[in-house]
């Protein structure tokens, strides 16, 4: 119904290719994040969908339609810039109703779309104010009420809510899922932010150097990493990648011999070097005995739990634990099989998980 | 010892600054505010600027410019150099501005280089070119004209069709220069609030107006006031040397006219008086606009 | 769903049609000035609409520079326009430093009354300023044009807003360190200002060369008149002997604006681009 489809889309600025070779299906309704740093892309390919890129070669695809060549005005989206782009002369009813206006819709269902978006998103009592006189969480929120006021099937977000201050992000993030449980659009919305993605997001995109790294729901990306990058970008503290040798039975870390379950052992197959991660918090840290003896070097107390720093060699290796935990300067680590994944040293992607 | 030297700093910081600010303050207290006064001054006397002889006459000098039956001309040859001039550096360069910032996505910048050019000309040689290009004797306007089956006018001697001659002379060496300005608040305008437009489906006309043009109002104040002021004061240049107000005081204005009352008529008095009555009229006009655009959006 | 790809290039090709128009519009003055510099007398009133000469010839120039002491005139223009460019930019830097790095009092207030000047007719002080270059016996001289403009509000505005992007604390780290403020402008502000000096200092030489009004009340003696006012001396001959030569002259006189316009156009028109909104 209203899919978003990119086939085989290129676009390049001069002789810089930025996007290559993109392809994506988002299904009608689909809440999807894309998710990546700075200059991977994601903001170009939601403007694409928005008609405010051009689109080099590939096709675009929305509701069945093709349209490449359709101006953002003719593409039916509602769009919520990073800066949220109010009009500071005009007030928040004539920001709000600007679209409308614009489509010469009759003022009375004006008036009733403007409240009905306004009760929704709490801004009633502020009608009649400019941007200037509001806060910025309120502003933030002035920019949903003009993408809601049209009901659009497509609703684009660029990083809305970057400029918030930690506290109010949480608030903002519940209702940006209100909102489009209110009509179910298909929501592409773009951020850097993990937490973001992992809340807000029916499914994530990935994206590192516009390449898509993996296209999956939260879980599987913070459960599945397809490699070292995604595994590493989402999560914090980020999981720990350990460069290990395999010899024989076992993999060693910091010139300890720790043998490898049978199941695994299969899997590394002839691999004699092999990149091992385990999220911190996922690490088993005891005081007696465990599968290593490691040194730690710090710790930080982070209120909610005890984040200790190990070093050995070159690398280092992050567990957190419970805020009250008895700590002391040599500690054994004990590694949770279950929970730990290998990638390829060379390629650095998942080689998978045993049955 | 030190007491001493801490106070001969302090006073060194403070007459410091006022070392730097001394010069413009003395050569603007000489050749602006000084000679402001001095106009008011002059204006209360009946003077031809050379006897020894200055007689006070008070207001007698503005009553007889008031009651001059060629000062209802004077204010008509002002009014319409500014309309003219409004049509062809306001409105015209906005428009155009906008179309060079926003509408067309290549060679922007080629046509505000050239378009630009004509404001560093003289308006001397403008007057001088455009003399013999309007000139009915065989100029190339003259030859369009008879092409096309009109007679060519006489532009510098007939009445009204001088305005417009001039008029055009000072637009066109003003043109690019307003144009730049205009673009530049223009592009000053968020690309975000003309793209949430554009998916608005908001069409160009509607954007510029409802967007573009309160946002770049105050740049807009400050066009419309320089080519108030100025434009006045720059056709003085073509006026002088082409018709030196003529055909009978069909091209003078409230600028000029002082020049032809204090260099040509000799009395310095009522050259005066009008100058100080041109000085309220545009400062009555700058406040009247001011408050205008206080109704439209200051983007501050 | 309606747009198509030719409807918006169509639409793009209209501005540029409308523009290339607007642009032979604006520059027809011109070409017709400096072929006509090249069109004998006689061939000027039979070209009609055709602009450019059968046989290009420098007669014009030639006669123009043994007619006037063109030289003179050139030389007389430059004289002026250095001394009013150099004064400009010193007082305009000095003003813009000590506003903007310095404590006064009431700098702005100070500031809001030199703008203002900007809008003060001409004519309002230019009688005045004509008796008090009299009463200082500069009557018929370089200086005595000079004098009056050895301060500009334009300047003052446009160096100050240059010199209000460098951070103060540049300065005051200077200050710290008992770096004197003649000095901190000097070897720190200046050098950070630069185009817009530069800049200013162009626009300044222009206007100064372009100047007509003035040099023509001070200066009543032909060796001592600018370019500018020379072109007058070609008006009376209006039975048309003065077609060619006032172009060549003409032609002559735009030479100086254009060529510094060639060197420094990127820095004049983005001088001009950020300005206009005050307050």
């Amino acid at each position: 119904m209203n899919e978003i489809i990119f086939k085989n889309v290129y676009k390049n600025y001069g002789h810089v290719e930025v996007i290559k070779d993109l392809n994506l299906t988002i299904p009608s309704g689909l809440r999807l994040v894309l998710l990546g740093p700075s200059g991977c892309g994601k903001t170009t390919i939601l403007r694409m969908i928005a008609g405010l890129e051009e689109i080099t070669s590939g096709d675009l695809f929305m509701g069945g339609t093709r349209v490449n060549d359709l101006e953002p005005g003719d593409r039916n989206v509602s769009m919520v810039f990073q800066n949220y782009a109010l009009y500071p002369h005009m007030t928040i009813e004539d920001n709000i109703l600007f679209g409308l206006q614009v489509a010469k819709v009759p003022k009375s269902e004006q008036q009733e779309q403007l409240y009905w978006a306004l009760e929704i998103l709490e801004l009633t009592p502020y009608v009649k104010r400019y941007p200037k006189e509001l806060s910025g969480g309120q502003r933030q929120r002035v920019a949903l009420c003009r993408s809601l006021v049209k009901k659009s099937p497509y609703l684009l977000l660029d990083e809305p809510l970057s400029n918030l201050d930690a506290q109010l992000r949480t608030s903002a993030r519940a209702e940006l899922v209100k909102i489009h449980e209110v009509y179910n659009p298909t929501f592409v919305y773009v951020t850097h932010d993990q937490v973001e993605a992992m809340t807000i997001g029916h499914k994530i995109v990935v994206l590192d150097k516009s390449i898509i790294q993996q296209f999956d729901v939260p879980d599987n990306i913070y459960n599945k990493p397809n490699n070292v990058f995604v595994a590493k970008f989402i999560g914090s503290p980020s999981m720990n990648i350990i460069e290990a040798p395999i010899e024989g039975e076992s993999i060693i870390i910091d010139g300890i011999r720790v043998k490898v379950p049978t199941n695994w052992r299969e899997k590394v197959g002839e691999r004699s070097k092999i990149k091992f991660g385990v999220r911190p918090e996922h690490v088993i840290l005891d005081t007696t005995h465990g599968d290593l003896k490691l040194k730690s070097d710090f710790v930080e107390n982070h209120g909610n739990r005890k984040c200790i720093s190990f070093r050995f060699g070159s690398q280092q290796l992050m567990a957190t634990t419970e805020p009250e935990f008895n700590f002391s300067e040599d500690l054994y680590l004990k590694i949770p099989w279950q929970r730990i994944h290998f990638f390829d040293n060379e390629s650095n992607i998942n080689i998978g998980y045993p049955n | 010892m030190s007491e001493n030297f801490i106070k001969h700093n302090l006073k060194i910081k403070k007459i410091e600054p006022i070392i730097y600010l001394l010069p413009v303050i003395i050569i603007y207290s000489i050749f602006m505010f000084w000679p402001i006064i001095q106009n008011i001054y002059l204006s209360t006397l009946s003077w031809n600027m050379v006897s020894p002889n200055k007689v006070f006459v008070g207001f007698k000098n503005y009553l007889q410019i008031f009651t001059d039956p060629e000062f209802p001309l004077l204010l008509r040859n002002t009014f319409i150099y500014v309309i003219i001039m409004m049509v062809f550096n306001f409105i015209i360069p906005y428009l155009i501005a906008y179309v060079l910032a926003r509408l067309i996505k290549n060679a922007a910048h080629f046509y505000r280089s050239l378009l630009f050019f004509p404001s560093l000309l003289s308006l001397a040689v403008a007057a001088i070119v455009f003399m013999w290009l309007l000139t009915p004797l065989g100029g190339p306007i003259a030859e369009l004209f008879k092409s096309i089956g009109i007679v060519p006018p006489n532009w510098f001697k007939s009445r009204g069709y001088v305005l417009v001659a001039l008029s055009i002379i000072t637009a066109w060496r003003c043109f690019g220069f307003n144009l730049i300005i205009f673009i530049g608040a223009i592009l000053d305008v968020p690309d975000e609030l003309i793209e949430a437009a554009k998916i608005e489906k908001a069409s160009s006309w509607t954007i510029f107006w409802r967007i573009v043009r309160p946002l770049t109002s105050s740049a807009a104040l400050y066009v419309f006031i320089i080519t108030f002021v100025f434009g006045l004061q720059y056709v003085f240049t073509p006026i002088h040397m082409l018709t030196q107000g003529g055909p009978n005081q069909e091209s003078t204005n409230l600028i000029y006219v002082v020049y032809q009352y204090g260099f040509k008529f000799f009395q310095s008095g009522k050259a005066a008086a009008v100058a100080i009555i041109s000085l309220i009229i545009f400062l009555i006009v700058i406040v009247i606009q001011k408050r205008l655009e206080k109704s439209v959006f200051y983007a501050n | 769903m309606q747009t198509n790809p030719s409807k918006k290039k169509n639409k793009e090709f209209f501005w540029h049609v409308l523009l290339l128009a607007l642009v032979v519009i604006t520059f027809y003055p011109l070409l017709f000035m400096f072929f006509a510099s090249l069109k004998t007398n006689n061939e000027l009133f039979r070209s009609g609409l055709n602009i450019f000469p059968t046989s290009p010839t420098f007669q014009n120039f030639l006669l123009v520079f043994t007619k006037q002491p063109v030289l003179q005139f050139i030389g007389n223009s430059l004289v002026i326009a250095l001394i009013v460019t150099f004064a400009k930019l010193i007082t305009s830097i000095l003003t813009s430093y000590a506003l903007v790095f310095m404590n006064v009092k009431y700098k702005e207030a100070i500031f809001y009354i030199f703008t203002i000047t900007m809008f003060v007719p001409f004519s309002v002080i230019m009688i005045p300023n004509y008796l008090t270059i009299n009463k200082f016996l500069l009557m018929d001289s370089l200086l005595g044009v000079a004098l009056p403009q050895l301060a500009d509000a334009m300047g003052i505005f446009r160096i100050r807003q240059a010199m209000r992007q460098i951070p103060k604390s540049l300065v005051e780290a200077a200050r710290i360190d008992k770096v004197n403020h003649f000095t901190a402008m000097v070897r720190i502000v200046i050098p950070l200002v630069r185009s817009s000096i530069v800049a200013m200092g162009i626009i300044f030489f222009i206007n100064s060369w372009n100047e007509f009004i003035w040099p023509m009340l001070i200066l009543k003696s032909r060796e001592k008149s600018t370019i500018t006012i020379a072109l007058q001396y070609f008006l009376n001959s209006e039975g048309g002997s003065a077609w060619g030569s006032s172009m060549a002259l003409a032609t002559i006189a735009t030479l100086v604006p254009l060529f510094l316009y060639l060197i420094s156009q990127r820095q004049i028109i983005s001088t001009f681009l950020q300005s206009g909104l005050k307050e």
